[in-house]
């Protein structure tokens, strides 16, 4: 018996099923707002970033809560979005010799699955890089002086090879959004025809300006290191 | 005044739905621009015919764009080229002299091919039979002005209304989605006072029967809406999700 069995038929549909990965979705869209937001301290100094990450630590059983929920909306959301995925590869098991497309949505829309994917590997990297790793010690020094999570990210991301790879990651997120929260709306059945088209556009420029936030922060590092010279 | 054109086709046959199909090449030759499709494919099946060849078998009815019985995938396009225009009314004026054509049928799991271009659609019937009604136990039918309906919904009732179950919206979908037949099906019912006491319970069981035929979900490509004959909108996918949401906190 699979794990949804147990559950109510009006629980387990596609529509109910897709209406689960939205919320998730929708809940992952507010954690990037505020990640975004924290990492921006990055532009006032190490100090005001590492005591962000000190208040963050001090919540100790409620970080620990926040966390896991967390997970549990990351899993919802993955775990429901690849069943799908799957589901719906099945349902043509033949394809047409010419394969056309008439609809007015783009490449953002068709690799949905492939951008998903991406963030997900990206996420792995991302965790042993700076959330699992001790934010002290030789990772975290820069011009001999121990900065913590500063001086972690600073390293890290001063890395061309990882710093390309953080930039393609938070592209692939852009382009993830610019589908996502213009196919929320609809699955949520919230807006209108014409509602809907400005939420395109509303997706469109969220995409880019999340795309553009998180690649600002390696494009600095790099400009700093190797042009500029010395850190903030 | 019209003109002929030549055209070489490649069409799918299949004897059944258990043999395997494969594309076969014929030629079509002075084929009228003022012919539409169907009536090309006339033409080709009577000159198969002359050479003891297995006509094409494809469905037809009205031939006039409003029965839904027509419809294959010709060069990658449901209904071929042109926009809101079923098989049936598709011109060969639409097409240069040369031309290669693929013909397909609509293919999605849930659509089992009974011959050539011909698919059982047998799946919509059971979507609409598992809730795309409204029941009337007694009495006769009221007059049609005794219940007020605000002009905006009538108007887009009718528009949910105006899906002839074709299936094109199936064939363009790359998850071979129900979505928008189920949605304007359930859409046209829930737009009217007629159709609010079984709604909860009707979505429930169209969006159950869908999934049981074995079409995907919903994934907003919009290839569905570019592809119907009629213009039904994605507009209907949204308010079926307004509908099951709705169904998901009721208690009936």
């Amino acid at each position: 018996m699979s794990a949804t069995a147990v559950l109510p038929k009006r629980l387990t549909s596609t529509v109910a099923r897709e209406l689960a990965v939205a919320i998730s979705g929708l809940l992952l869209v507010g954690f990037i707002i505020s990640h975004l937001s924290a990492n921006l301290l990055i532009y006032l100094g190490p100090e005001y970033l590492n005591a962000y990450a000190e208040n963050m630590r001090s919540l100790g059983p409620l970080l620990v809560v926040a966390r896991a929920g967390l997970l549990a909306v990351f899993v919802t959301h993955i775990v429901l979005a690849v069943q799908l995925a799957k589901h719906n590869r099945k349902a043509r098991s033949q394809g047409y010799a010419i394969e056309t497309r008439h609809g007015r949505k783009g490449a953002a829309t068709r690799y949905m699955l492939y951008s998903g994917l991406m963030l997900l590997a990206f996420i792995l990297l991302h965790l042993t890089d700076f959330t699992l790793r001790s934010h002290e010690g030789p990772n975290a020094m820069v011009g001999g002086e121990d900065l913590g999570l500063y001086g972690l990210v600073w390293n890290f991301l001063g890395n061309p090879i990882r710093a390309v790879f953080y930039i393609v990651a938070v592209c692939s997120l852009g382009l993830h959004l610019s589908h996502a929260i213009s196919s929320v709306v609809v699955t949520l059945g919230w807006l209108s025809e014409n509602g809907t088209k400005r939420a395109e556009l509303a997706a469109r420029a969220a995409g880019i300006v999340v795309a553009l936030g998180f690649s600002s922060i390696p494009i600095y590092i790099l400009l700093k290191t190797y042009v500029l010279g010395g850190h903030a | 005044m019209s003109k002929t054109i030549n055209l070489k086709l490649r069409v799918w046959r299949q004897a059944s739905p258990e043999q395997a199909g494969k594309f076969e090449d014929y030629d079509a030759k002075g084929i009228s621009t003022d012919a539409s499709f169907l009536e090309m494919l006339d033409v080709v099946n009577d000159e198969l015919e002359r050479h003891d060849i297995d006509p094409i078998a494809f469905d037809h009815d009205c031939r006039e764009g409003i029965c839904g019985s027509c419809g294959a995938v010709v060069n990658g396009c449901a209904h071929g080229p042109e926009s809101a225009t079923t098989l049936c009314q598709l011109h060969m004026r639409k097409f240069k002299d040369g031309d290669v054509v693929i013909i397909e049928p609509w293919r999605a799991n849930g659509f089992p091919i009974i011959k050539d271009l011909v698919v059982d659609r047998g799946a919509f019937d059971r979507i609409i039979q598992a809730g795309g009604y409204v029941s009337i136990r007694t009495g006769q039918a009221p007059d049609a002005h005794a219940i007020p309906i605000p002009k905006p919904a009538a108007d887009k009732a009718m528009d949910a209304a105006q899906c002839i179950g074709c299936g094109a919206c199936v064939a363009a979908c790359p998850n071979a989605s129900a979505s928008l037949f189920t949605a304007a099906k359930i859409n046209q019912l829930a737009l009217l006072p007629q159709g609010h006491p079984e709604r909860n319970r009707r979505v429930v069981a169209m969006v159950e029967q869908m999934d049981k035929e074995g079409f995907g979900s919903c994934s907003k490509h919009y290839e569905c809406e570019a592809a119907c004959p009629k213009e039904i909108k994605v507009e209907n996918i949204t308010a079926m999700n307004r509908e099951y949401r709705r169904a998901l906190i009721a208690r009936d």
